[in-house]
């Protein structure tokens, strides 16, 4: 005999402002509702919502009781999630975050931010969990549809998501199809009235329910802005008249005074042409709404859904109906099951069906942009990486608090582009761009985005020529260069003092080489040293600066950090490194046989990078967004030494490191 | 096995241990008597629905068995006893449950007293002061000058805690370290409170009742909520447990994350071998009774009729006695429990021997 499986009890619980509806169910069936009506009066006494928790709270527990249910058979409780912070749709456990963000009432207060605390109180004493569903506050909108055309205004998302997903989900069982695989317009008709396009699963385009869209039985929903600006400015009314106006006092009560629309309708179908002209209007405005959205969907809809409570009124769905059909079919689903729709989500949780997200866990996101897989380049991630774990973050495992996103340019500009259009597509958080090329890269592309962007590495400020430091607000750099007159001073005249002839390599058409080579002849034509120039284009060009350096009999030659020298291998440098004492820029060229190099630690430079992108998401202050570690180190490869016999004068040298 | 109630009396000392059932008012009692050397017993009480009488025994015995040592450990004129209550106090409890056991407390003819605790509220104290004068913290004047009994006793924990830190970390300042306050109702309430005041503290709660965190997290919206299950599992400094006495057993124990435990009950460790377990991964223990005794300090002052200004002075001894038992312990390699015990029982003998020269 098959054994009986266990059924799910579940209480949902959805606060209004002047009731708390509660609801038991095992699994889907409903066996219990109630309305606990609150009168103004008791309410009145509470200061705020927010303290109106204790109370709500024993009246729930006390009906329930009453009822004969044990709370101890709980297996979870589902509340209406309130004003909280914008976020994707779906089933939230309740949180501390969550909490505190109801407490302060994080985008306005409203009676269903004590869905979530009641939910999470009754939880909490019989250690079951406790979830919202689709709180008012999902903001899955696209990002074009956050344009409002004034840059200072954005679009916001605030909507009747409970409902809308789940009457588009009931739809799409009907249907036999899969939620996620369908494009549907949702229209929510009630006291506020909000149209949706629902695409994968997300609400990507939807009218704010408080401001826009449709005029609703109580609201004015979009109204002509500077007719507005003149009435607010007039003197004739307050802030909160002009509010009350848009939102409580609008709409078919602003007509008619009466926010019944079996009322109104009632009054239409007695023959009064005054009262069909603006009822009319308002399907005709749904229906407009309707229209918007399938151009949100690319004209690609798979049905039309009205519900709501005015959804019940046939005049009204047959004046929207006759409007929209020409999109695609429309489907009536009257009423609202939120009750359904709370205890549906946590059995969905409860059964593995889909996952609970987690409300409080933000994952930050951090674009690592980087020029090419150069030795320096690699390491620099590593060090980054090991920066990031060392101050307790996690990332490439289960349970990550970090991503990491990498974006390589491969050495190529347009490459580079998409690269960071890739981050940008990926809401990253900020980008770490690795080296000067790609730092150059990004900050051309990136200017006038609002995007935290962290050079690391950069050879000099001079390098993002533009950027205008002062007023940079998400720029920072950790600086690598050193000033060659301090290069040349602490390394070669210390052993060579009397170098009358210098040989040097940059690279045409690379800023920072370009730069650093002009650096190079202003220092020589300070100390009397000839120098020689040579532009070094791809690695085989190495051979024959060698050359055209001991034809100039140079004494020493000055390898810079151009990304020819910087990717050259020790072999490629050998024909150079084997004839002459070198003064490298880089402290990786002395790893491939260069002599010697009066150096910031690359590791450090990196260090500092990464503690930018910590303090940011973190939120702690910059002071300095420009950075450059103070150290110097002088490295030396004792076998090149060696080869040129000056061990001795390199010893004298101090803290030189052999390597 | 059914637990032998004579053997538990064997090993904790009790010598009287009494059930009194007035079935009109719904009234079970057991009252435990452990020590009157030192003076009349200081009865502590505790109401709950214990779910079998052997239980309620068992717990009232540990009670009055520890009552006895935190008083000689304070040196206060109290003998040890306690009164357990069984039942649901939301439903149990009324006016005439409570005169009648007040009626009740008059048998023992000015032995014993029964203390007003967390379990007891002011209300409650003005039905039993109705039947018995035998009643210490019923005092209204004594009391509404600002010293509840929890805070009292919450003072004199922090006092304690204080003299743990100086012991383990060797520093006076408690700014930068990390609290855990396991139950926070009454005495826990108190504690947190004090903490919270600190600079640079954190305060990680947690509370099997959900209404008392949130009254808290409304007030201080930075103090961190973890739910009971995960207390034992976070990272602190001090874990301070204001729940039940023996509710750390080896699974706990395993699981601690801290380098400090103590409690505002008497004793918050299941067994030895649990202290063992702290001891092997370098945790200090220091025993609740060491440092609850903030109350008995409170009704002394009361009974002599010494104002309660002086009381908060005198919490401070609880920080001399318990950073003397420490190094004590440390001195002589034992744990704080065997030297604290040993130190009471030492001052009873003492009192014993010059009552006998009377």
């Amino acid at each position: 005999m098959a054994k009986n499986k266990k059924k799910y009890k579940i209480l949902a619980i959805n606060p209004g402002s002047t009731s708390t509806k509660i609801a038991w169910f095992e699994d889907e069936e409903k066996v219990f509702e109630k309305t606990i009506s609150h009168s103004a009066r008791v309410l009145e006494k509470f200061k705020s919502i927010w303290d109106q928790y204790s109370f709500r709270k024993e009246e729930v527990v006390r009906t329930l009781e009453e009822a004969g249910f044990d709370l101890a058979e709980l297996d979870a409780v589902v509340g209406r999630g309130g004003l909280i912070r914008p976020i994707p749709s779906g089933v939230y456990v309740v949180d501390e975050q969550m909490i505190q963000d109801a407490r302060i009432g994080y985008q306005g207060p409203h009676a269903s931010n004590l869905g979530c605390v009641i939910a999470y109180s009754i939880a909490w004493e019989h250690d079951i969990p406790a979830y919202i569903v689709d709180p008012p506050a999902v903001d899955d909108m696209e990002p074009l549809a956050r344009i409002s055309g004034q840059a200072k205004i954005p679009r916001t998302s605030l909507f009747h998501a409970l409902n809308i997903f789940a009457t588009a989900r009931q739809f799409a069982r009907d249907q036999n199809k899969k939620f996620e695989d369908l494009n549907l317009i949702v229209a929510h008709l009630g006291g506020g009235i909000t149209v949706a396009a629902l695409h994968g699963g997300r609400a990507i385009n939807v009218n704010n329910g408080i401001e826009e869209g449709p005029f609703t039985p109580e609201r004015s929903g979009s109204l002509p802005v500077l007719k507005i600006i003149d009435m607010a400015f007039s003197g004739k009314y307050t802030r909160e008249q002009m509010r009350k106006m848009i939102v409580g006092k609008g709409g078919l009560v602003s007509y008619f005074g009466t926010n019944s629309a079996l009322e109104v309708e009632n009054m239409v179908k007695a023959g009064s042409e005054r009262y069909r002209l603006v009822f009319e209007a308002m399907a005709y405005q749904v229906a407009e709404e309707i229209g918007a959205r399938s151009t949100n969907l690319k004209g690609r809809v798979d049905g039309i859904i009205i519900t709501g409570g005015l959804a019940h009124s046939e005049m009204f769905t047959g004046w929207i109906k006759e409007r929209v059909e020409h999109i695609a079919p429309v489907y009536i689903y009257p009423g609202a099951s939120e009750m359904e729709a709370l205890a549906h989500g946590a059995l969905r949780v409860l059964r593995g069906e889909e996952p609970a997200k987690r409300y409080g866990v933000h994952t930050p996101k951090v674009g690592i942009f980087y020029w090419d897989n150069i030795e320096a380049y690699v390491q620099a991630i590593n060090y980054i990486e090991d920066y990031f774990r060392a101050k307790g973050y996690v990332f490439r495992k289960e349970d990550s608090n970090l991503e990491l996103i990498y974006a390589n340019c491969e050495g190529d500009d347009e490459r580079g582009r998409r690269e960071l259009e890739r981050l940008i597509d990926r809401n990253v958080d900020l980008i770490i761009a690795i080296g000067s090329p790609a730092s150059a890269l990004a900050a051309q592309y990136l200017r006038g985005y609002d995007m935290p962007l962290i050079f690391t590495g950069l050879y000099s400020k001079e390098i993002l020529a533009g950027v205008d430091w002062k007023n940079a607000d998400n720029f920072y750099a950790s600086l690598y260069g050193v000033p060659v007159e301090e290069q040349f001073e602490n390394s070669m005249l210390r052993i060579q003092p009397d170098v009358r002839k210098l040989g040097v390599t940059y690279k045409i058409g690379e800023l920072q080489s370009n730069i650093e080579h002009d650096r190079v002849r202003e220092f020589c034509a300070k100390h009397n040293i000839e120098c020689y120039s040579f532009d070094v284009q791809e690695h085989e060009d190495l051979e024959e600066a060698a050359k055209y350096f001991s034809d100039e009999k140079v004494q020493w030659v000055y390898l810079g950090s151009d990304s020819i020298i910087a990717t050259a291998t020790a072999k490629q440098l050998e024909t150079i490194t084997s004839k002459f004492p070198t003064q490298c820029a880089l402290e990786d060229t002395v790893h491939h046989g260069g002599m010697i190099a009066y150096h910031i630690s690359w590791k450090e430079v990196c260090e500092q990078s990464a503690d930018f992108a910590v303090r940011l998401l973190n939120g702690i202050e910059i002071k300095t967004a420009l950075v450059s570690p103070g150290k110097r180190y002088v490295t030396a490869n004792h076998d090149t030494v060696d080869k040129h016999g000056l061990m001795d004068k390199v010893k004298q040298i101090k803290g030189v490191k052999l390597i | 096995m059914a637990l032998d109630i004579f053997d538990l009396m064997r090993t904790t000392n009790n010598y009287e241990l009494t059930f009194y059932e007035e079935p009109s008012v719904q009234l079970k009692s057991i009252i435990a008597i452990n020590n009157t050397v030192l003076g009349p017993v200081l009865a502590t009480t505790k109401i709950f629905d214990f779910g079998n009488v052997e239980r309620a025994a068992q717990v009232a015995l540990r009670m009055a068995y520890y009552n006895t040592y935190r008083a000689a450990l304070l040196r206060r004129p109290f003998g040890g006893g306690s009164i357990v209550l069984c039942g649901d106090p939301k439903k149990v409890k009324n006016e005439f449950y409570l005169r009648a056991l007040g009626i009740y407390i008059n048998k023992f003819a000015g032995n014993l007293f029964i203390a007003r605790s967390a379990d007891l509220t002011d209300e409650d104290i003005k039905y039993i002061l109705r039947e018995t004068e035998f009643v210490v913290g019923g005092d209204d004047d004594f009391l509404m000058s600002g010293m509840p009994p929890a805070k009292a006793t919450a003072l004199g924990i922090i006092n304690g805690i204080r003299a743990a830190i100086k012991f383990k970390f060797g520093r006076d300042e408690i700014s930068g370290l990390t609290f855990v306050v396991q139950g926070i109702d009454g005495v826990g309430y108190y504690i947190v409170e004090h903490l919270l005041q600190a600079e640079d503290v954190q305060v990680v709660i947690t509370d099997r009742v959900y209404d008392r965190i949130k009254a808290i997290q409304d007030r201080v919206p930075e103090v961190k909520v973890v739910r009971p299950g995960e207390i034992y599992k976070q990272a602190c400094d001090v874990f301070i447990s204001c729940t039940f006495d023996s509710s750390i057993s080896e699974q706990e124990a395993s699981q601690l994350q801290t380098k400090i435990l103590t409690g505002s009950v008497n004793n918050v460790i299941y067994s030895e071998d649990v202290e063992k377990i702290l001891i092997d991964r370098g945790i200090l223990y220091v025993p609740g009774y060491v440092l609850n005794g903030g109350e008995i300090i409170l009704f002394d002052n009361e009974l002599s009729g010494l104002g309660p200004d002086v009381v908060e002075n005198q919490l401070g001894d609880i920080y001399n006695i318990t950073l003397d038992l420490l190094r004590q312990a440390r001195e002589e390699n034992k744990t704080v429990n065997e030297v604290a015990i040993s130190a009471a029982v030492q001052y009873i003998e003492n009192i014993a021997a010059i009552k006998k020269l009377r």
